[in-house]
């Protein structure tokens, strides 16, 4: 190092020591106030988010409280609408037709014979008045 | 408690981020002379040193969660904000050659008229023109003078602050003390 670098190394040094060595107290005030701040704002939103959760979760379960799940349909007493067989004037009947008079039997579909071979299918469940049935021609 | 000496700047950090006021008090006190000393040799104003001071502070309280102590130290990751902050500052300032002539800057003059500093130092003026010239640095060079000459930081750490490897530390060092005496030779050429 020459004797001129030695010379401007002093130079910065006491620059250095000459200058202020501190921010102000205002500074750390200001800062203080601001992680106040901040930190009250975090609690306000983590507050916030915790309510809302549970208030999401108290919807979730008032809504399944309320909502009936469906059941298992059991025909325990229905009131169904029977054509009439034999009359020529169209008068609704009513038959009342109670759990133990349904019939859980497979019953092979008319004609099903002639339908072409099915190699993928979708079981349906359908319903049906007993009557209709029979008008179908399902050997019940 | 989080003052307490054996609390290292990476457990201090840490407690920030949990939110922790006196663990930020400690951190900010340990930490706040030499940064707003960072700025303000940058700057050469100590109102722009304030507020790069609080900036920076306010920037750890935030994202004391990213602090990756693999990556440097505390004061490293610290200078790497504060620099950032004063070239924003700097950007949004008038440019400092136009502060150096102000003759109304408050700072300039109270350096000048501090009667006692320029009687213990037998140097002032000489000292007063090394200010404006480091000043008067590009801000490459500037920076990398006040890290390794002003703040004595070795050249691996003043490479981390920069992000650039330390041969280049070394030459714009090498090629900012050229540029000061040169213009210490030019102020004394005036002056004589």
């Amino acid at each position: 190092m020459t004797e001129n670098e030695l010379e401007l190394l002093d130079g910065l040094r006491a620059l250095a020591a000459v200058e202020p060595h501190a921010a102000s107290p205002a500074v750390e005030q200001k800062l203080l106030a601001t992680f106040r701040a901040r930190q009250a704002r975090r609690k306000r939103v983590i507050w916030g988010s915790a309510v809302g959760t549970l208030a999401a979760a108290a919807a979730v379960v008032a809504l399944l409280v309320r909502v009936p799940i469906p059941k298992q349909p059991k025909i325990r007493e229905a009131i169904v609408q029977s054509a009439p067989a034999d009359s020529a004037a169209p008068q609704a009947r009513f038959a009342v037709v109670r759990a133990d008079d349904v019939n859980y039997s497979f019953y092979q579909l008319p004609d099903a014979a002639d339908l072409p071979p099915v190699e993928t299918a979708m079981v349906v469940r359908v319903e049906m008045p007993a009557l209709s049935l029979q008008q179908m021609g399902v050997p019940i | 408690m989080p003052d307490s000496p054996s609390h290292s700047d990476d457990d201090l950090l840490r407690l920030i981020s949990a939110g922790n006021e006196k663990a930020f008090l400690a951190f900010y006190r340990k930490h706040q002379a030499a940064i707003f000393r960072f700025a303000l040799h940058m700057s050469g104003k100590p109102e722009v040193a304030e507020e790069v001071t609080q900036d920076v502070f306010v920037v750890v309280m935030g994202a004391a969660k990213q602090f990756d102590p693999a990556r440097g130290t505390a004061s490293g990751y610290l200078y790497g904000i504060a620099r950032n902050v004063v070239r924003r500052c700097l950007e949004r300032e008038r440019p400092y050659l136009a502060v150096l002539d102000d003759p109304d800057n408050e700072y300039l003059a109270r350096l000048a008229d501090d009667r006692d500093i320029a009687i213990e130092l037998a140097q002032s003026e000489r000292v007063e023109s090394l200010r404006k010239a480091v000043l008067a640095l590009p801000p490459a060079y500037r920076e990398v003078v006040v890290l390794c000459d002003l703040h004595e930081l070795d050249y691996a750490d003043a490479a981390v602050v920069l992000g650039c490897a330390i041969g280049t530390i070394r030459s714009r060092l090498h090629r900012a003390r050229a540029l000061l005496m040169e213009k210490m030779r030019a102020a004394e050429r005036c002056t004589a």
